[in-house]
This record gives structure tokens, C-alpha cells and sequence, in this order.
């Protein structure tokens, strides 16, 4: 059952149902975006992962009024940055505001930022596993590529193809972000979108 | 390019990020998104399972589709329960309390008899004109989910000027752990949820009186959650009881 691919459309129409098959599904593809973006903007695993479970929820009691034909993925996506906020507001209303978090309760991360960070997430997501390391290694970890092939025990030759298609891949998959950061603000369209779904889930 | 240039180095990337210009654009655009935490951070594991359990309860309880929805085409709403999960509480439970629920008010004819006495007494000195409680209160039943399996209630509701009060007679409902306690929630059709009080059940006394300001004929369901102080306001979808506000 787990292997089973379903199409963006097929997972929308069925996920009103709330069947297990199509839940985990939809978790599989969005879960570690919506986390992405939870995360970007509580700072906290524990908050983010609570941020997760309830956009999944919210997304599921208001799944029944979501026309398939759009697309799932911002929907999730306005529904988790909308739940973030919401839970870094009641947190910031709730605590006394240290002054080294007073700026990050304040000014939670920008909708340009997370909606970048969802797609670069969701990009990340579709590549080799063994390619996705090397990326982690080299950009957030800032490892050079000798000293990722002693980490990972392989040559350096494996860490610079392993890198080169991984690099590749991802400019093919994010190519539109640089085309909207120098055009026409493609996210602008996402934040009206957002602001529907809004509407129409809250 | 040497194979110790880092992410900080020449363009913001790796070597082989910049051998073409497409690929060096979009790696210099998400570079800050790369060295993100909140790009690596990765869920629990445990996180897709407690969420499909949460569906599952709240499915179980009221299924979120319309079927007059012109957005939602008709699907099955309740397939057979997945192996493994645990079986859903569902209407066996309901009727078993429903049917406590009646046994209790049937056991005794005193009772029926002295409560007729003293109702027929109480309209003699003119209590009942207090304003608002001129109607008998509708009552319900509420059954323990798979969360709280051995939980029950049985309660009335007043509608009354302030708003409507909803009154719970609980049994089997432990109370709860410290760090938790218990929510009560009436859902509409179409799955809006509205808080109606808290309670921990920790002082032995086994009446809860909760509150709403909707109009409980467009939310009919009624349902109480586990929660976590301070993890939110929101519904943790962690279901113990649940029951339907409709005759």
C-alpha cells in the first residue's frame, strides 16, 4: 500500500475521506514541507511538530470544501504558515517576551521566505537520498567535499557526481524561483491563494 | 575548482553548483534557504501516525464531506478500519450508553414519581417562570473512544438567556494527568469546531457543566479532547468521548 503513487488530484478528491492510504500519502509528500515551514517559524521541533499535526487536521476538516482542481500543495502550505503564526501569537501572548526572542515573535519569518522554504523543502525532498546528504553536508553543514567523502566513507570522485547531479536536479526543479524573484511575483499569486484558503478553512 | 571550496565560497556554493549559470542562479537564490535549520529539521517519526490516528477519531465521529458538496464528490467516508489501528469506538459504544443511560432513567419508578411531584410542586410556586427554562432539557449520550474505552455520559441541555448550557454526567473518564486536561467541543456539519470549556476531572465529582454560544442545532456533535497545557488552543483531535446532540 505504501508503494502506491497518487497523483495531486486523486489524493485532494480522496482525502476528504480521511482513509489511512490516502492520510499517509499526502503526509509523505507535504509532511516535511509543512514541517519546513512550522519550523522556520516557531524555532521549536516540539511546537513545529504540533504545528504539523494541526494542519493536517485543519486541512482535513476543511477538506470537503476544497476543489480538487486546485492545486494541494499551497493549500497545505497557507494552512501551515496560518497555524504557525497562530501558534507563535498565543505563545507571545501567553510568555513574557525575553529580548532575544522578542524580534522572533515579532516578526515571524516573511511569506517570501517560507514559501521558498516549502519549495526548496519539496525539491530537497524528490532527490537521491544519498545525493540529499551531500547537499545537507555541503551547504548546511559547510563540509568540503573530501571532508564529506570521509564522513560518508566513499570517494571523492562518488561526493562530486553524487553533488553535481544533485545540484542539477535542484536547479531544474527551482528554476522558477529565480524567474520569479527577477519577474512577475509568481508568490504574490500563492499569498492570494493563501489568503482563500484562509477563508475558507478558519 | 578545488575540492575544498565550501558553500561560503565564490559564487555562495559548491564548485560543481557553479559550472553553469542556470544552476549557479538558483543555488545563489536558495542558498539561505539551504543553510536554513528549518529546511533539515526533520518531523518525528512517530508524527504520521499520531495524525491519522487523530483523523481517524474525528472521522469516526463526523465525517468531514458534505454530501451536498459541490466541491467534494460522494466517496466512501468510513472503509474498514485499518489493521493497524486500533478498532474506532463507534456506535456499539453510543448505544451502550445510551441504553445505560435509559436503564438508569427507568430503574427506579419512585424516582419518575417523586420527580413528577416535585415538578408539579415546583410549577405550583411558580419556579419554573424563571425566564428561559420553560422547556424540558433535551438530553444525549456521550461514549468513550478507543482512547477511554471504559468513559460515559450522559447530559442535558439548557438553553438559557446567557447561552446554552450543556451538563454532563460522566463515569469511567479518569481523571487527567497532570500537564493535561480535557476540552469540550460541538462540531458543525461541515467540521467548524467551537470550544465549549475545560476540565481535568481530578476533585472526584463526576458533573461537568460546559457552555456554547452557537446554536447547537448547527453543530451536532459533541466531543471531548485530551489536551496539553500549553501546546495551543486547538483541538489535539486526541478524541475520549464523543456523542450526537440530534434526537
Amino acid at each position: 500500500m505504501r508503494s502506491m503513487v497518487f497523483d495531486d488530484r486523486e489524493l485532494a478528491r480522496r482525502f476528504p475521506a480521511g482513509d489511512e492510504t490516502i492520510v499517509r500519502a499526502v503526509y509523505e509528500r507535504y509532511g516535511r514541507a509543512v514541517h519546513t515551514v512550522a519550523y522556520s517559524i516557531v524555532h521549536d521541533a516540539t511546537t513545529a511538530a504540533d504545528v504539523v499535526q494541526s494542519t493536517f487536521l485543519n486541512a482535513w476538516r476543511a477538506s470537503a470544501r476544497f476543489d480538487p482542481d486546485r492545486e494541494l500543495g499551497p493549500w497545505l502550505y497557507s494552512i501551515a504558515r496560518r497555524q504557525a503564526i497562530d501558534t507563535l501569537r498565543r505563545e507571545g501572548r501567553s510568555t513574557p517576551a525575553e529580548p532575544e526572542t522578542l524580534d522572533r515573535a515579532e516578526s515571524p519569518a516573511s511569506l517570501e521566505q517560507t514559501w521558498e522554504a516549502w519549495q526548496v523543502r519539496l525539491a530537497v525532498d524528490q532527490l537521491a537520498d544519498d545525493e540529499r546528504e551531500v547537499v545537507r553536508l555541503s551547504w548546511f553543514a559547510g563540509l568540503s567535499h573530501p571532508e564529506i567523502a570521509e564522513q560518508l566513507g566513499v570517494p571523492v570522485g562518488t561526493v562530486k557526481s553524487r553533488s553535481h547531479r544533485a545540484h542539477r536536479r535542484l536547479a531544474s526543479l527551482l528554476a522558477h524561483v529565480v524567474a520569479n524573484q527577477t519577474g512577475d511575483k509568481d508568490v504574490q499569486g500563492t499569498d492570494s491563494a493563501a489568503e482563500r484558503a484562509r477563508g475558507e478553512h478558519l | 575548482m578545488s575540492d575544498h571550496e565550501t558553500p561560503e565560497g565564490g559564487l555562495g556554493g559548491p564548485a560543481d553548483a557553479a559550472d553553469d549559470p542556470a544552476t549557479a542562479a538558483v543555488m545563489r537564490t536558495i542558498a539561505p534557504a539551504l543553510r536554513d535549520p528549518a529546511l533539515w529539521a526533520e518531523p518525528p517519526a512517530s508524527l504520521a501516525d499520531s495524525i491519522v490516528a487523530a483523523i481517524a477519531a474525528e472521522r469516526d465521529a463526523s465525517p468531514p464531506a458534505p454530501s451536498d458538496s459541490p466541491l467534494a464528490p460522494v466517496v466512501p467516508l468510513a472503509p474498514a478500519a485499518p489493521v493497524d489501528l486500533p478498532p474506532a469506538a463507534g456506535t456499539d459504544e453510543l448505544a451502550q450508553a445510551r441504553v445505560r443511560r435509559e436503564e438508569r432513567r427507568r430503574r427506579p419508578v419512585l424516582w419518575a414519581a417523586l420527580a413528577s411531584a416535585a415538578a408539579v410542586l415546583a410549577i405550583a410556586v411558580g419556579f419554573v417562570a424563571m425566564r428561559g427554562e420553560d422547556e424540558d432539557p433535551a438530553e444525549f449520550a456521550m461514549a468513550g473512544t478507543d482512547l477511554a474505552l471504559e468513559a460515559s455520559a450522559s447530559g442535558d441541555i439548557n438553553e438559557l438567556d446567557a447561552g446554552v448550557a450543556i451538563k454532563l454526567d460522566v463515569e469511567g473518564l479518569p481523571p487527567a494527568p497532570e500537564g493535561q486536561y480535557y476540552a469540550g467541543w460541538v462540531r458543525s456539519a461541515d467540521g467548524q469546531l467551537v470550544g465549549i470549556g475545560s476540565f481535568h476531572m481530578r476533585g472526584g465529582d463526576s458533573t461537568v457543566t460546559l457552555w456554547s454560544g452557537v446554536p447547537l442545532a448547527q453543530y451536532p456533535t459533541i466531543t471531548v479532547t485530551i489536551q496539553t497545557e500549553g501546546a495551543g488552543e486547538a483541538s489535539s483531535g486526541q478524541v475520549v468521548m464523543r456523542g450526537s446532540l440530534e434526537d
